[in-house]
């Protein structure tokens, strides 16, 4: 038994190690951010047959957005997450230009991109939650 | 691939379930059948469909960490068991 749990490290090579303990903690403000955009997201679907509302609450969420891309950035070894957060930030600002352009915006749309906000955010969520503390 | 096989391809991901691909492929769906029944204007729907490779992109990195996470849960054990035995 000893020679087989020796072997089985020393089949692990260094940088498996390495890079399998340099995976980022656990983190209260990101998982607390991501489920905030998770449920907002829900939300505001309710509300696109609203357009003054779904104005506000693109720039609502597309804050929320950015502030978990620039929170993420710094983060030790975090380069999945913020590549992550990138994407569902990308996805918030598209929202806002369609808003800022002027142009009508339809309620479809708007369905849609709060939906993939949400879809996202899910995705992400049950990551973070499972990082080791 | 025309729009059938397209439609065919996402219901068949659709069907299979996975819980991260399904809702991709479910949200690719509904901005075809938007586009089709003219809910959504040309600006819309680009924007819309740089949404599934935007959800690709997050499954993909989101994919990678969860494998690093169960290698990681893999090290924490194997370095447990050997403590008991070592």
């Amino acid at each position: 038994m000893k020679t087989i749990a020796l072997a089985l490290i020393v089949m692990l090579s260094g940088c498996t190690i390495a890079d399998s303990y340099l995976l980022g903690k656990f983190d209260n403000n990101e998982y607390m951010l991501v489920t905030q955009i998770r449920t907002d997201s829900a939300k505001a679907i309710r509300s696109c047959d609203n357009a003054a509302a779904s104005a506000a609450n693109a720039e609502a969420i597309a804050d929320k957005t950015q502030l978990l891309e620039n929170y993420s950035e710094k983060l030790q070894h975090n380069d999945d997450v913020y590549n992550a957060s990138k994407s569902l930030n990308e996805i918030a600002q598209g929202l806002v230009r369609q808003y800022q352009s002027g142009k009508p915006v339809s309620a479809m749309f708007c369905k849609l991109k709060f939906g993939s906000l949400q879809n996202s955010a899910i995705t992400i969520q049950p990551i973070i939650g499972k990082r080791p503390r | 691939m025309n729009l059938d096989q397209v439609k065919a391809t996402l219901t068949q991901i659709i069907q299979h379930g996975d819980p991260n691909f399904a809702p991709a492929a479910q949200f690719c769906m509904q901005v075809v059948q938007a586009a089709e029944s003219g809910q959504m204007n040309n600006d819309e729907i680009k924007e819309t469909l740089l949404d599934v490779q935007r959800q690709i992109n997050i499954i993909n990195d989101m994919g990678g960490l969860q494998l690093k996470e169960n290698l990681n849960l893999c090290i924490n054990a194997l370095i447990t068991i050997a403590g008991f035995v070592l």
